[in-house]
């Protein structure tokens, strides 16, 4: 009969068709499913930063309707104890924000899921990081256990105007630390008295790992045990009190007096340093405040001098990690958000950079070259393509890095207040970091 | 006890001129001058500070000159705000929050302790009593690590329960001290005539007792909220994340995320405020403070 | 709460209430009434008994085998026997400067405490005018004075930039930082104790008026002077205070945490100059995690602490005058 063949063809056309959009809809890539659900995300920071976080939370919510994410913003100094509290009543949660220097403590499948899979499933969007640069988000198992977001190395921060009053040029990239301290001492003998020509590194961190790097050595061996020489820190305190002593470095209460988290505080900000130790992301924040203290001075970034054995220059990466205890469905949104943190243009847009050089190799470029940007940016970045090829990322055991930072700290402190010589400062710092980092 | 004694607030000291003898007109110029210096010594930090905060900020180190000559209050509204979304409203808020609820508990369970210790006898009684002498003198740091991980594992880090909780279960052994003392000075008339007409301990304890130990009540209630309002070590491992933190917590991040010294004018704006609440408490009740630090002395 | 009414339980004679007008008729009950009285007295201490177990005795006893183990929360706990007491005698140099540090701070801060509460509680006790004044502008630093406010202004006071060195400044006298050198931090802390000395001052007053009036009145007649009556007379009766007071000054400075912290930033520095024992306790316990190591020190102190409170009843019987005479 006509009339049924007909209706029996359009149906079978309907079935078809339906059919054909169900099979579509399977095949449609996990973001642009419909997610819904809440995810904590805990990140630490200044208010700057709060302040950018939170509107790119809110451009994430807004792609994604039935998605929340509960801010669990922090400080960093008590962040990790935070975390590690958490994680032990499995309360951690689901996207964390994780640092390489850090990660050791927490690769434990038990505390961070291992990535590899949903980045192979294309769940975790890496495109545009190099990976040389998603391998640093892996802990010492091989295991991806976060990814990299944002990368930070370390620099010397340079009154640029200051060095040209006084006669200088500024150095060039093959400098030498033996070169660092004469430049330091003939920029001294033309700088007003209360005005120094470099920082006391002595309890710098930062400045310190460059050193040992630079000599050929490491913080920790890949197995969990010093590799810092004790001959490699007297050489370092002993050069450090030579200045110092010498007058070319602040006084040693002035150094243990400033936090030098307090951007405000810093000699180098109020224009009586010239020279100083910096994370190479902070020029801006400086130079804002150097404005207001002394009109018209130029900071600018410089890499560390370089050691016998070559660059000692660190680097390491800030990115998202997931949670262990985190369930199916939230595991999916805190892919989601790390995805769109990372490649969402407005995002990075938003971000520029502020938690390290941005690991999407478009972005980097786009911020380098956007005539926009500010001087500190510029040079974050341009600096960046010259220091990352041949930098090595220090590597740090659990617990290691506050071992390590607190004992310099305390141990060349002893040795600037006149307390203990440099071998015997040195060996405390030997013995405390391995007490601190027992097992 | 001296309780009627301390009602007036003695103009001179009750034993003037009666204990270690008059003294001369030279003398007494000479004790003035050397309290009032003292005293002067003493205030005037905290009284610099509080004019301080209201001179604009780059004036505040600029000299010595107490009283400022140009008054602002911008230290106060930037050092209220200072943390972005999160104001000191919130910080107040959660200190207070904690205060109430730990002078409730300890009154409560203070109360009920100092009844048992105080008006009632029982068997062991010198012995549990000398256990909770000796629980003053226990240092804290004895009990904090396994107090923390049991609030670990029952996931009470991070809310306010650990520093609340406790205080509903006698814990601050001063107080019960406290409290006997006051109940062991009322006769025992009242309670026997209220027991021959039948009623209960518990009639006795609410009815009788207790209103008539409104003074410790008040005192215990105010150094209570001193003390749980300064407690800075409890509130330290306990609570994190800002919408969560005490006024003691909140100042502290002035000094490690501020603007540093750029930042003086506001953190001295929002100290003196922190210290308002309890020289509020002071000037309210100060007889009652007085009073409570007095009878802690005689055993 | 009619739990803790004394109604007796099992098996009480059913003698019907008349409604709650007044009184109620007494029960005919099965229990002595000492027996009730016993009851009833457990059951009003219930809460503090529950304290007692899980909030102050019972984590003292936990804290004592944490001591003998290895535990930094995200593992067990790993059984280790002495080696924390042996670490911390052998191989801390932390554990000896806060304890160095500690014993600084309490050598100095209470006997200066002591002194300067006793010394202004006889003069303000001697009649003169503005009395209540200078009692409540010698108390009040001593509510404030433990507080992180109150920290925070000491730090800043003592600083390079502070009122103290500007002070210093008037005389032509260049001033450090008093806070961030190792020399004189400690001392900073010990400025701030005696600064709090109103609290021990208000019951040096309260024990002062205790002293009978007739016994300097027979003295003066005597011809004593007044630092013979202050000698003879003050000091013997007021040795129960004087003891009172250094029993409470110790305990609290051994456990004084919240302005090393403040004024050091967390650290105890710098080199330690500020570091007492119970910050160091802190950050092994909170900072590094490590559990077992701080329950050992915790002992450590509590020894201490019982130790020196021991030493100072034993002492009493020579010095402490109790009773009349």
């Amino acid at each position: 009969m006509p009339a049924t063949a007909h209706v029996r063809s359009r149906r079978l056309c309907f079935v078809i068709f339906a059919s054909a959009l169900l099979i579509g809809a399977t095949m449609l890539p996990a973001s642009a499913q419909k997610l819904s659900g809440n995810i904590r995300f805990t990140w630490w920071g200044s208010t700057t930063r709060n302040d950018k976080t939170e509107r790119i939370i809110k451009l994430f919510e807004a792609a994604n309707p039935g998605v929340t994410v509960t801010r669990e913003p922090g400080e960093f100094n008590s962040y990790w104890d935070k975390l590690t509290v958490q994680s032990a009543s499995g309360n951690q949660p689901c996207s964390i924000t994780m640092q390489s220097r850090y990660l050791a403590q927490y690769a434990d499948p038990a505390i961070l899921k291992p990535l590899d899979d949903l980045v192979k499933a294309g769940t975790l969007d890496v495109r545009g990081v190099a990976p040389a640069v998603v391998d640093s988000g892996r802990g010492p198992d091989g295991k991806l256990y976060f990814i990299p977001s944002g990368v930070f190395y370390f620099t010397v921060l340079m009154n640029k105007t200051e060095i040209e009053k006084a006669g200088l040029q500024l150095p060039d990239d093959n400098w030498t630390w033996d070169d660092y301290a004469s430049f330091a001492r003939k920029l001294a003998a033309k700088l007003p008295s209360g005005t120094y020509a470099t920082g006391n590194f002595g309890e710098a961190f930062d400045a310190f790992t460059n050193w040992v790097q630079g000599r050929g050595e490491v913080l920790f061996k890949p197995d969990g045990t010093i590799g810092v020489s004790k001959a490699t820190i007297v050489d370092y305190f002993k050069y450090w009190e030579a200045l110092r002593k010498d007058g070319i470095t602040q006084p040693a209460d002035k150094m243990a007096e400033i936090a030098n988290n307090i951007i405000d505080d810093t000699l180098l900000a109020k224009g009586r340093i010239v020279m100083d130790a910096r994370p190479a992301n902070q020029l801006d924040a400086h130079q804002k405040v150097l404005n207001n203290a002394m009109p018209g001075q130029e900071l600018v970034l410089h890499t560390y001098p370089l050691g016998p054995k070559g660059t000692g220059n660190d680097i390491g990466s800030n990115g998202f990690a997931i949670g262990a205890s985190c369930d199916a469905a939230s595991t999916r949104i805190a892919a989601a958000w790390s995805n769109f943190f990372l490649q969402d243009a407005q995002a990075a847009a938003i971000y520029l950079s502020d938690n390290g050089v941005v690991t999407v190799d478009k972005f980097r470029q786009d911020q380098g070259s956007n005539p926009k940007a500010t001087p500190g940016q510029r040079q974050l970045i341009s600096l960046y393509d010259r220091v990352a090829p041949t930098a090595k990322a220090a590597y740090f055991r659990a617990r290691g890095y506050a071992a390590m930072q607190q004992s310099l700290t305390s141990a060349y402190q002893s040795v600037a207040f006149g307390r203990s010589l440099p071998e015997d400062a040195a060996d405390a710092l030997l013995r405390q970091v391995a007490r601190q980092t027992k097992d | 006890m001296a309780t009627t004694e301390w009602r007036e607030k003695p103009r001179r000291s009750p034993n003037r001129g009666r204990g270690l003898g008059e003294m001369t007109p030279s003398q007494v110029f000479l004790a003035h001058g050397a309290l009032i210096l003292l005293a002067l010594i003493m205030t005037y930090p905290v009284v610099w500070m509080v004019l301080a905060s209201f001179r604009p900020q780059g004036e505040i180190f600029a000299d010595l000159v107490l009283i400022p000559t140009h008054w602002t209050l911008e230290n106060y509204v930037t050092g209220w705000n200072f943390f972005g979304n999160v104001t000191f409203t919130t910080f107040f808020f959660n200190s207070f929050v904690i205060c109430a609820l730990a002078v409730v508990g300890n009154v409560l369970a203070c109360s009920l302790a100092g009844y048992a210790f105080g008006r009632l006898e029982f068997r062991w009684k010198p012995f549990w009593f000398a256990i909770m002498i000796g629980s003053l003198m226990l240092p804290i740091h004895a009990q904090l690590i396994p107090q923390y991980i049991a609030f670990m594992k029952i996931g009470w880090v991070n809310t306010i329960l650990p520093l609340v909780v406790p205080k509903f279960l006698a814990t601050d052994a001063f107080y019960v001290f406290l409290m006997v003392q006051f109940m062991r000075t009322l006769p025992k008339e009242l309670e026997q005539a209220a027991a021959l007409d039948g009623a209960s301990y518990w009639q006795r304890f609410t009815r009788i007792i207790l209103p008539l130990c409104l003074p410790a009540i008040v005192t215990t209630s105010i150094f209570t909220f001193i003390n749980t309002y300064n407690d800075f070590l409890g509130q330290l491992i306990y609570l994190s994340g800002l919408p969560r933190l005490t006024v003691p917590l909140a100042l502290r991040l002035f000094v490690d995320s501020g603007g540093g010294q750029s930042s003086f004018g506001s953190m001295f704006a929002m100290v003196t405020l922190a210290i308002g609440p309890v020289l509020g408490f002071f000037i309210a009740a100060q007889r009652y403070l007085v009073q409570g630090i007095a009878t802690q002395g005689f055993k | 709460m009619t739990t803790k009414e004394s109604h007796s339980g099992s098996g009480a004679s059913a003698v019907p209430s008349h409604g709650r007008a007044g009184a109620r008729p007494a029960r005919r009950s099965r229990l002595t009434p000492q027996q009730l009285e016993n009851r009833t007295a457990y059951l009003f201490l219930l809460p503090w008994f529950a304290g007692l177990a899980l909030v102050t005795l019972g984590p003292v006893l936990v804290s004592l085998y944490l001591s003998f183990t290895r535990y930094n929360i995200l593992k067990p706990p790993r059984w280790i026997g002495l080696e924390n007491y042996i670490d911390m005698f052998t191989d801390d140099p932390h554990f000896w400067a806060a304890v160095r540090v500690t014993f600084f701070y309490v050598g100095w801060s209470v006997p200066l405490v002591l002194v300067a509460s006793l010394v202004i509680a006889t003069l303000l006790n001697r009649g003169l005018s503005g009395f209540a004044i200078y009692r409540s502008i010698f108390y009040v630093p001593s509510l404030i004075g433990g507080s992180v406010a109150i920290g925070l202004l000491w730090r800043e006071v003592f600083g390079s930039q502070g009122i103290f060195n500007r002070l210093l400044g008037l005389f032509g006298i260049v001033g450090q930082s008093w806070v961030a050198t190792p020399a004189t931090a400690a001392w900073t802390l010990v400025s701030l104790h005696v600064w709090t000395f109103g609290a021990s001052m208000v019951i040096f007053l309260a024990g002062l008026r205790q002293i009978p009036v007739s016994l300097y009145e027979a003295a003066s007649i005597d011809g004593a002077s007044a630092l013979t009556k202050f000698r003879r007379i003050t000091l013997p009766l007021l040795s129960p205070v004087i003891f009172f007071n250094i029993i409470l000054l110790t305990i609290q400075s051994f456990q004084s945490f919240t302005q090393a912290f403040i004024v050091s930033n967390g650290t105890g520095g710098p080199a330690e100059s500020t570091l007492l024992y119970t910050l160091y306790l802190y950050k092994r316990a909170f900072v590094q995690l490590d559990m077992g190591y701080a329950s050992a020190m915790a002992w450590v102190l509590l020894v201490v602490i019982a130790a020196f409170t021991a030493l100072l009843f034993w002492s009493a019987r020579f010095w402490v005058f109790y009773g009349d005479d």
